[in-house]
């Protein structure tokens, strides 16, 4: 997890008229980023994450990811099928079903797909009960097959439990915990930056002072620290929060940086200048003419934080000092498939990992489109 | 069979020791050479008079080789249970017997108020300084008895609420006088061996220690004195054991060496150990570990324990990596177990626990079916949770093995619709409507299993299994992970809910060690019962018994009378004090009665569940599970696992 | 220059004292101590014996005594190489410590080394052949190594390595080597088992460097002196080296600085899962029985790391970039 220095240096916005053949700064910013095919991709990778796993697991799981089942352990990732055995091409795509044997020469659970068994996959079922948006009971899944059938998209885990359903469960704790973490980076970031580059003497010294002192720990060694200090009474939620607070707790450090730069920069332009020599407060001041200009940079340094606390919570919960089970998150998840058994034969229990690439690369490149589409100079 | 093999090929050596016939006893090469160096005495006079023969199990071995393990605990406690050498008595056959170590026999009068223990002649310490009761007197009086020594009378020279008094007759024969019986005490003595458990020793090389103990040296307390006595840290240290350690890496590697004046051969008069050195080394992680044993780099292990999920991937790899799985039985009596704090600090989940109905129904809502198969592979047996079904007891009669039968069987049915009606029986039931089961008042109910946060796979999946059947019949139940010095706290404050904690291993007979049966002390499932029993007969009983039970040291207090716990703390104090075997065995018969009929008062799961041991194909004479005399009984501490099967007979056949 | 060093130092120091203060409270937050944990472990023995010794220990410890005298009596021994008792090992921290410490040590530097010598060739042939396909995929490699968590490759790699070439793994060697001296079979042995730490924990690290160096040269490189350098007939080779890179490099220096966070956390992950001799393991384990003065040295120990390097990265960036000396 490097820190990339950033380098930006938008120009101060100036109002311009609304006339047809002229745009303001943030429409020039939207078209130069939706040149960026990648960042666009990020973008868009992003929001059918944060849809489908933070606001509507349940719905688009086509299990409970806490139920277990005795006959499908770690059971192999069952693909949906259009042509069947016999060469036959079917609309509507299936599964093969299997049949479960416990093999007491070998310990081992063998599965072997039956071609006698197809299941059709339908779309937006009735399957397991769970609560919409965190209340409403609801039971319509987006996609399933009839039991006795089942439906294992990515296999299952050793107790049985869907893992497409655990991943997307997982997701949701996961990707929270980045963006309540980077709500608090910026709020701590910004606030201390600002107060930082503003008033500058002493405050300015011991803030930096602090801001030293916290980036001389190595950080998962310090967050391993305080995330052994929680209380283990807490509740699962109280801890979640926690343990975004003190991923949060390292991370402003560098976006203070980086804002006490900028508003070092700002405070001796004309405009700032002249502000202050009409008697604005100082309150105005910052908020209404400084912030604003370090607002994309803020929101790109923000944005490229991200995976370093997404990657961060892996890391903590893998240590077994983050989120415990069982709450599901994917460092959960991966903590579970952390095995030598699992890579030689369960293999499909590492899939987590890959959404966690996903997810930190469409941070990346959703950062970097931001941060370039915001500067033309950069580049 | 064996033992009465052993016991004439013993007496014939002694016979033909006596007969002073030209019995040459053969020795390591390795040690030859040394003799011829001068650097050793010659083996007979390394060995004591009359060294204890221990009969290989499959054929006389070969001089030699190394045994690499690879270990996961820092303070080499898997490599101590390898070794039986430290201990005065042994256990044999899985427990169903004990025999001499170094001592070499023993008495008692009719009351088992007096004992009296004999010392081979000639033992000597790996350094080659006689072993005599004065090293035994020497802990006794200037370490157990000395107040400024950590080290306390252990329970087991305590009878009738008196500490023994030791006597050492002579250099070789030492007598124990009690006020009441102690009948067990020489099974007591097979207990911990190797100094395994802080504390419960009986004897050190005091000719070692004296040069730091503060009494008869410059030092001025006891921290170097306790720093040089711990063995597997301190090569300097005389030790007894089959292998004594020679370099000592922090937290990376022990190496051990034979010690060329272990006192055990085999028939034919080879001195053991036959294998030459231990290398045990330091691991992080398991996984590393499981790497080594696929390829064959470890050459035998029980412990770190593999789960039995990577039981598949260990066979696969049998021939490839050079080794055989073995199935040693783990005598578990319970498997994952969860008890119910039967001294709740909340009046009235008090009372819920304490009824019957309430833990019954727990226990009938438990699919211990589906978690024998999921992680079990249908091994073991399902069980409401007992003592171990390798104890004694259960065993030498046709009653107590009906017994552990009733016991085991007691409340294991697996039916929801039965724990339903328990719980609409005692008004536990759904009063508000939120679909989970509330007090009888009406107020709301979770149960709360506190677990250590750093757990092993299979009881962590066991969690997971037993919160959803819990919650199947309307308990709400949350899963508490805790670390482990918090964890300290809620036991020794006795504040947890229910527990999830190390299995009931315990064995081989329910008296030597039965916390788990009768709560003697602040751990398990009645903790200030039990602490209030462990202060009877001190000064301690009397104090501060105007305290409220939670704010006195410890915390502690008295069991109803009459209800089970007074009635087991009394069943135990006949017990342990009733010198007649059968009895004794009569007591622990009515001590089980009262766990099923007023029990459970721990609930099991799935028991005697199989340990994978790995073992390298070239090394011989490891039993496998059914050259065991009950098929096992790795998990107690107090039973010694492997070294009750004798690895200074284990040898590589080249 | 002199000035501008011994500012630095006494910053320095002034740092690494608050680090020790905050470092030690935060251990110490968690409620209980190591003789808690230490009478869990003897509560699992099952010995009756638990409260006389941890009496005993209490005092040998002097675990009694306020947390202020602890940390004083703790910090004053840094002088003399005395950093306090470990309570689990029952010896001096600093027979714990310094072996690891060398090899944390070798493992960031070569971390360090590695994804300098790998990023900066990518690097450079990224910029000169800007949206090749190479480029691309570098890129788009680049990226992946930015995200993916290091303790599942290395995982991954460790069961590969083990599996496919049966290549003992674990530790730094095998058990053969481990205790033999030093040879050229022992260096290989060396190499075999480092190879894996190295990229798992360079792995992000040369992922960034790649993207930075890449986009500080095409900079350089749009700009009027490497023009005219072209202009002036110079041969591609000498602009691209002799003046592009060699300005490119400051940045990148600059950057040193914060690659070393990530490296030495980096490693304390991947140390677990490999189980290397270093500091991550034993300051975990620490962590978890509060075992304050190993922790809180390992936690000391590796913030000086991260200083020192900071410092020297500095010092390399003033001999480089006059105008930092004045800051």
């Amino acid at each position: 997890m490097a820190d990339i220095a950033v380098n930006l240096e938008p120009s101060p916005q100036v109002p311009i008229d609304q006339d047809r053949s002229s745009l303001t700064q943030w429409q020039l910013t939207w078209r130069r980023f939706l040149r960026n095919r990648l960042a666009v991709a990020g973008g868009i990778i992003l929001i059918i994450f944060y849809v489908v796993m933070v606001i509507f697991p349940g719905f688009f799981s086509p299990y409970s990811h806490v139920v277990q089942r005795e006959d499908f352990m770690s059971a192999p990732p069952q693909l949906p099928r259009w042509v069947d055995e016999n060469g036959t091409f079917h609309w509507r795509p299936f599964v093969y079903g299997f049949t479960t044997e416990l093999d007491m020469e070998k310990f081992e659970w063998v599965h072997t797909i039956d071609t006698s068994q197809k299941y059709p996959i339908y779309f937006i079922v009735r399957g397991e009960l769970y609560r919409l948006l965190g209340f409403i009971p609801c039971e319509i899944h987006i996609f399933g097959v009839e039991p006795p059938g089942t439906f294992f998209l990515f296999g299952t885990d050793e107790l049985g439990r869907d893992l497409f359903s655990r991943i997307l469960h997982g997701g949701q704790v996961s990707l929270t915990v980045g963006l309540v973490g980077v709500i608090l980076t910026i709020i701590l970031g910004s606030v201390m930056g600002t107060i930082s580059g503003y008033y500058g003497g002493i405050i300015d010294n011991l803030i930096q002072r602090l801001v030293e002192l916290l980036m001389s720990f190595p950080d998962i060694p310090l967050w391993a620290a305080l995330s052994a200090a929680l209380p283990p009474e807490w509740s699962p939620a109280k801890r979640f929060f926690a343990i975004s607070a003190i991923l949060s707790l390292r991370n402003w450090t560098g976006l203070a940086r980086q804002v006490r730069a900028k508003i070092l920069a700002y405070r001796e332009e004309d405009y700032a200048l002249a502000a202050q020599a009409m008697g604005a407060s100082d309150r105005r001041i910052i908020l209404v003419h400084l912030l604003p200009n370090a607002a994309s940079h803020i929101i790109v340094v923000a944005t490229l934080s991200i995976p370093g606390m997404i990657l961060a919570e892996t890391a903590l919960s893998f240590l077994g000092l983050g989120i415990q089970p069982p709450v599901v998150s994917w460092g959960v998840l991966l903590q579970h498939a952390q095995e030598v058994a699992v890579v030689l034969d369960r293999p499909w229990l590492l899939l987590p990992g890959v959404f966690v690439v996903l997810a930190v690369l469409s941070f990346n490149f959703l950062g970097d489109g931001l941060r370039d589409a915001a500067d033309p100079y950069s580049n | 069979m064996r033992r009465l093999v052993r016991f004439l090929t013993g007496s014939l050596l002694i016979v033909l020791l006596a007969g002073g016939a030209a019995f040459a006893y053969n020795e390591a090469p390795m040690l030859a050479e040394k003799v011829k160096a001068g650097l050793l005495p010659p083996v007979e006079e390394r060995l004591p008079e009359n060294p204890l023969v221990v009969e290989p199990l499959e054929s006389i071995g070969k001089y030699g080789g190394t045994w690499v393990k690879w270990t996961t605990n820092r303070e080499w406690a898997y490599v101590k249970m390898m070794m039986y050498g430290y201990s005065p008595i042994r256990w044999v056959d899985d427990g169903l017997g004990i025999e001499p170590n170094w001592i070499e026999s023993w008495e008692s009068n009719e009351d088992a108020t007096v004992w009296t223990f004999r010392i081979r002649k000639g033992v000597r310490w790996s350094d080659g300084h006689p072993l005599t009761t004065k090293d035994i007197m020497f802990w006794w009086e200037d370490m157990a008895l000395n107040p400024e020594m950590s080290d306390p009378v252990p329970d087991l020279f305590i009878s009738g609420g008196q500490q023994a008094v030791f006597e050492a007759l002579d250099d070789y024969t030492l007598q124990i006088r009690y006020v009441a019986p102690a009948p067990l005490l020489p099974e007591r003595l097979c207990m911990w061996p190797s100094g395994c458990n802080h504390g419960e020793r009986l004897i050190v090389p005091a000719h070692y220690l004296k040069q730091f103990h503060p009494d008869y040296s410059d030092y001025e307390n006891f921290e170097v004195f306790e720093e040089k006595m711990e063995w597997w840290f301190n090569p300097e240290c005389p030790v007894l054991t089959e292998w004594m350690p020679v370099e000592h890496e922090p937290a990376r590697r022990l190496v051990l060496e034979r010690n060329p004046y272990y006192y055990a051969v085999d028939p034919e008069g080879n001195q053991l150990p036959y294998i030459d050195r231990i290398e045990a080394n330091y691991v992080e992680d398991l996984e590393v570990i499981k790497l080594k044993l696929l390829n064959g780099e470890a050459d035998m292990q029980v412990r770190p324990y593999v789960a039995l999920s990577d039981l598949a991937m260990l066979k696969r790899n049998e021939v490839n990596g050079g080794y055989k799985v073995y199935l040693w039985d783990s005598g578990s009596g319970t498997g994952p177990i969860y008890y119910t704090n039967w001294n709740h600090p909340d009046p009235a989940k008090q009372e819920l626990y304490r009824k019957p109905e309430f833990r019954r129904a727990l226990s009938h809502a438990i699919n211990r079916q589906r978690i024998q198969r999921m992680l079990f592979f249908n091994l073991g047996e399902i069980t409401t949770g007992t003592f171990s079904p390798k104890a004694i007891e259960f065993h030498r009669t046709e009653e107590g093995r009906e017994l552990y039968r009733q016991w085991r069987d007691a409340y294991v049915e697996y039916n929801p619709e039965k724990a339903a009606q328990l719980l609409d029986s005692i008004g536990v039931i759904d009063k508000d409507g939120d679909g989970w089961r509330d007090f009888p008042d009406g107020s709301p109910l979770s149960v709360r299993i506190d677990h250590d946060a750093v757990i092993n796979k299979t009881d962590q999946q066991t969690n997971e299994m037993v919160k959803a059947d819990w919650e199947a019949v309307g308990i709400r139940t949350i899963l508490n992970p805790v670390d482990s010095s918090a964890m300290q706290m809620l036991d020794q404050t006795a504040t947890f809910d229910i527990r999830d904690s190390w299995e009931l291993g315990d064995g081989p007979n329910h008296i030597v060690f039965p916390q788990w049966i009768v709560p003697i002390d602040l751990s398990r499932w009645a903790p200030l019962y039990g602490a209030w029993y462990s202060v009877q007969g001190t000064a301690e009983a009397e104090l501060e018994l105007d305290l409220p039970p939670r704010d006195r040291t410890p915390p502690r207090e008295q069991p109803v009378p009459g209800g089970p716990v007074d009635r087991l703390q009394k069943l135990y104090d006949l017990a342990k004090v009733e010198p007649d075997l059968e009895t004794r065995e009569r007591l622990v018969f009515e001590m089980i009665k009262i766990h099923i009929e007023d029990g459970p008062f721990f609930i099991g799961t799935v028991a005697d569940y199989p340990r994978i041991v790995v073992v390298n194909e070239k090394m011989k004479n490891v039993p496998d599970e059914d050259q065991l005399a009950l098929g096992g009984f790795v998990n107690p501490w107090i039973m010694v696992y492997p070294a009750i099967t004798h690895p200074a007979t284990f040898y590589y056949d080249n | 220059m002199a000035a501008f060093i011994s500012r630095r130092l006494i910053s320095m120091l002034i740092t690494l004292a608050l680090v020790s203060v905050v470092g030690f409270i935060v251990i110490n937050l968690p409620p209980g101590s190591y003789l808690d944990v230490y009478r869990a472990q003897l509560m699992v023995l099952g010995t009756s014996t638990a409260d006389q010794q941890i009496k005993a220990l209490e005092q040998r410890y002097a675990l009694d005594r306020p947390l202020y005298y602890q940390y004083f009596k703790w910090i004053t021994g840094f002088v003399r190489g005395d950093f306090g008792r470990s309570f689990q090992y029952n010896r001096e921290v600093s027979e714990l410590v310094w072996a690891r410490i060398g090899f944390t040590v070798v493992v960031s530097l070569c971390s360090l080394i590695f994804s300098w010598a790998v990023a900066i060739p990518i690097g450079i042939y990224s910029a000169t052949h800007k949206y090749s396909g190479a480029d691309n995929l570098f890129t788009f490699l680049s990226f992946i190594g930015l995200s993916i968590p290091s303790f599942l490759i290395a995982l991954v790699l460790m069961v590969i390595s083990s599996r496919v070439f049966g290549v003992s793994v674990g530790g730094l060697f095998s058990r053969a080597y481990e205790h033999a001296p030093w040879s050229w079979a022992k260096f290989v042995d060396f190499l075999q088992h480092l190879w894996i730490p190295v990229v798992v924990v360079g792995l992000a690290d040369t992922a960034g460097l790649v993207r930075v160096m890449r986009g500080n040269l095409s900079d350089i490189l749009s700009m009027q002196y490497v023009q005219t350098a072209r202009a002036k007939g110079l041969p591609e080779r000498v602009v691209i080296y002799k003046h592009a890179v060699r300005n490119a490099l400051h940045p990148l220096i600059m950057n040193l600085g914060m690659s070393l966070p990530g490296i030495i956390s980096g490693s304390t992950v991947v140390s677990i899962v490999l189980s290397l001799p270093t500091c991550g393991p034993l300051y975990f384990n620490a962590l978890r029985s509060q075992d304050m003065f190993l922790a809180g040295t390992f936690l000391v120990f590796m913030a000086i790391m991260l200083v020192i390097g900071n410092f020297l990265a500095d010092i390399a960036l003033a001999l480089v970039d006059p105008r930092i000396r004045y800051e």
